[in-house]
């Protein structure tokens, strides 16, 4: 056990004659007994900063120190770490028993009988204590899995490094294995540091999560921090499902203007934002609540409901805000009634027909178009081959718009709304928070009940 | 080559013969209401089997045949009439190749373990670590598959000669005589110094080629289980002995079988650098069989079927993973 250090750490890829910066200048100290999550979009780096800790990447500049120790000239089986892979990479020749032994009898100096003792030990604890004499061939996924965390316990390591371990794991499973490693880590007490792009994962898994963006840290923080205290425009889309609204509106003296509504806002507010003219106007869909239609308030904005998700629980309701969204909305919720009763009736085959024809064209010619662009880019790269960690930083960019005339509202399950219908979407001014269109920097988070004190730094 | 190509196809066609067989089920379902009705389209089926089975077989079977007559009466190629079968030629063949063939596995047999060894570390070294100089190393391996036997013969004959491997051994023998089994061990190896010659020229020959094989194989073992296990505190060499050798097993069937067929059936380099005659290998001493004036082909036949017998022994023993190995990927 131990704590890790993270200081400047920056990596650069060569990528023919350009250089990459995959990770830039990231510190983050992780405590002893820690379970820290890392988290962003695919490409953000974070991958490659566990490989970092790991020994499997070398650090271009910075230094990784764990227990105090700087370890970047150590090699990754020096480092009294262990990992627990995506692909799970267990040894396909070894039996379950073969795997788990594997890097006792590599790193430590036990005898046959006490790394068998250990390796019963950790199999039982895993559950897997049945399967021992089996490969990994004759398992399934989540036995597969249970054996990689197994191969990872038995070693009792410093550190715990974990890329992506349940995102092969179907929903179910996943949701399973979550409280299982949570409570696992617990028992252990093993500082763990967890990779994920899912930020389920990072919400319920972490004791902190950092998250990273393009290589650079944005936030770290205890997860309701960053879902509440978000730093960023980043943080704030990227923390939360659905994902917080964003509405560009302009201020001028302390209201909020925008097409579809004017916000007043509250005195203490007003004073945060005095120096801003174009502001982001961030509100999550739980803070929204929806009226049938009625009175408009000061904090309410008329919108017309598009779409309706019912989970059960929760119905999550997407509005359309301008006036032009809202008159489209409302035309084809009427046409759909329509085509409805067509449907009713069946279509011709000649109809179908065309339709099947009418697919496989556009499908088979935006095939070949797709094709010819690659085939195209690939030539202007002039053919190289990209680095395999490159090329994943080439993903779009997750930032999200301002200027969207949409919002998401959830509700309770028995909240019924249909598409169509005209209702009141009311913004509670304690629950906004305000963002710097340019920087992306938050101005001001939502406001808290002062006796709440998890959230306390 | 030609004394295994016949024989091997021998085991492998009547497996043919059986597999569609056993597909039949399945098929005849689709096969209803186009073409030939079902027992039509059997009867083509078969036909064409048998004669691809005749066509493969005939030079097989009046091979055996051959070697199964007496010289004297009879035609070639026919079967005896049962009172001129014999089995001397048998008897005289494998006489006349046994020191040959004993000569053969010493050095086809080190060889190829060898050979296959060393193409197995230099392919783990050229894709799964990496270092400068890699592609270049790579380029000098792929030429090498492609270098012809008879374009270095003469350069070969004049490396050997100038090692003058023999005289080295037996003096470095006698100056040790103080040491009797050190020294014993030197003077019998002097005496092989040709088939050590012969063994190394096909070692250094075969790594190319083995090289490219296991290359191709290594590239579709994950990476991520490599790193776990250095993660786990293996070094290189352990993840090598541990990992890699294991799950090589399938590609060293191909190698080695590839390597020996290859190696064994050489006439070439033994011709050029095996001058003692009791150093001759196998294929010289059936190449000794055909005479100057009168060939007996009864007995050429049977010292050939001889001679073929380890390949096809080895084939029949690892087909399975010979096949695992040319088909599959890693698991």
């Amino acid at each position: 056990m131990a704590e890790v250090t993270l200081e400047s750490v920056t990596k650069v890829f060569q990528d023919g004659d350009e250089e990459v910066v995959a990770v830039d200048d990231v510190s983050v100290a992780i405590d002893d007994g820690e379970f820290l999550v890392l988290v962003g979009p695919s490409g953000c780096g974070k991958s490659t900063t566990l490989r970092m800790i790991a020994g499997l990447e070398t650090v271009t500049s910075g230094t990784v120190s764990i227990d105090g120790e700087v370890v970047n000239d150590i090699p990754a089986q020096r480092r009294d770490i262990a990992m627990v892979f995506q692909s799970y990479a267990l040894y396909p020749h070894m039996t379950v028993r073969g795997n788990m032994a594997f890097g006792l009898e590599e790193s430590t100096t036990l005898d046959r009988e006490a790394i068998d003792d250990r390796v019963q030990q950790s199999a039982d604890m895993m559950g897997i204590g049945g399967l021992l004499d089996r490969k990994p061939a004759d398992l399934s996924g989540g036995q597969r899995q249970r054996v990689a965390l197994g191969r990872a316990i038995v070693r009792d390591p410093q550190v715990f490094l974990m890329d992506e371990p349940l995102s092969n794991l179907d929903a179910k499973l996943r949701a399973q294995m979550r409280t299982e490693l949570q409570r696992l880590q617990e028992e252990l007490g093993t500082t763990t540091i967890y990779v994920t792009h899912d930020q389920t994962e990072a919400m319920t898994m972490g004791d902190r999560i950092a998250i990273l963006d393009d290589g650079l840290l944005q936030q770290v923080g205890t997860p309701l921090e960053c879902y509440h205290r978000p730093s960023n425009l980043f943080v704030a889309g990227f923390i939360g499902d659905p994902p917080m609204n964003f509405l560009a509106v302009t201020h001028r003296e302390g209201v909020l203007h925008a097409d579809e509504f004017d916000y007043p806002l509250p005195a203490e507010i007003a004073e945060a934002v005095e120096d801003h003219d174009d502001l982001l106007l961030g509100i999550r869909p739980e803070d929204i609540e929806l009226r049938p239609d009625g009175t408009v308030g000061d904090h309410d904005i008329e919108a017309t409901v598009d779409v309706v998700e019912p989970t059960g629980g929760e119905n999550v309701v997407y509005l359309a805000l301008s006036e032009e969204a809202r008159r489209e909305v409302s035309g084809r919720s009427g046409q759909a009634g329509i085509t409805q009763e067509a449907a009713a009736e069946g279509p011709g085959i000649a109809t179908r027909a065309a339709v099947w024809l009418r697919g496989l064209v556009t499908g088979v010619a935006t095939g070949i178009a797709n094709w010819t662009v690659g085939f195209l880019a690939r030539l202007a790269r002039g053919g190289e081959e990209e680095d395999v960690d490159a090329e994943e930083f080439a993903d779009e960019e997750l930032e999200p718009e301002g200027e969207s005339d949409q919002m998401t509202a959830t509700v309770g399950g028995m909240d019924q709304y249909e598409s169509g219908q005209t209702v009141t979407a009311s913004v509670p001014s304690d629950a906004i928070h305000l963002f710097d269109p340019d920087s992306g920097e938050a101005i001001h988070n939502r406001l808290l009940d002062e006796s709440d004190h998890s959230l306390d730094v | 080559m030609s004394g295994t190509e016949t024989p091997a196809s021998g085991p492998g066609e009547p497996a043919e013969a059986v597999d569609p067989e056993r597909e039949r089920p399945q098929e005849e379902p689709s096969a209803e209401g186009r073409g030939l009705p079902v027992p039509g389209r059997r009867f083509a089926l078969y036909t064409a089997l048998v004669g691809l089975l005749v066509f493969y077989l005939l030079p097989l079977h009046s091979g055996i045949m051959t070697a199964f007559a007496d010289q004297a009466s009879g035609l070639p190629y026919a079967p005896p009439a049962p009172s001129d079968a014999t089995l001397s030629n048998w008897q005289n063949g494998f006489d006349i190749v046994r020191s040959g063939m004993t000569n053969s596995f010493l050095f086809v047999i080190p060889a190829t373990v060898l050979s296959a060894f060393l193409g197995s570390v230099a392919a783990f070294g050229l894709t799964k670590l990496s270092w400068r100089g890699q592609l270049g190393v790579l380029v000098l391996f792929v030429a090498g598959v492609f270098i012809p036997y008879q374009s270095v013969l003469v350069p070969l004959r004049q490396f050997w000669s100038t090692m003058a491997l023999e005289g080295s051994l037996k003096l470095l023998a006698s100056n040790l005589a103080f040491l009797p089994i050190v020294s014993g061990v030197l003077f019998s190896l002097g005496n092989h110094a040709d088939l050590i010659e012969l063994s190394v020229t096909h070692t250094a020959y075969g790594i190319p080629i083995c090289t490219v094989l296991f290359r191709g194989y290594y590239f579709t073992i994950d990476d991520e289980i490599l790193e776990a296990a250095q993660v786990d505190g293996a070094s290189m060499f352990t993840v090598y002995r541990r990992i890699i050798f294991p799950l090589s097993k399938p590609m060293f069937a191909v190698t080695m079988i590839y390597q020996f067929t290859n190696i064994w059936n050489d006439l070439l380099f033994a011709l050029i650098l095996v001058e003692d005659s009791a150093q001759h290998v196998a294929t010289q001493k059936l190449n000794e069989t055909l005479g100057s004036f009168a060939t007996d082909f009864s007995l050429v036949m049977a010292a050939a079927f001889a001679v073929a017998a380890p390949t096809i022994i080895l084939y029949v023993l690892f087909g399975e993973q010979f096949a695992e190995g040319i088909t599959g990927e890693s698991a």
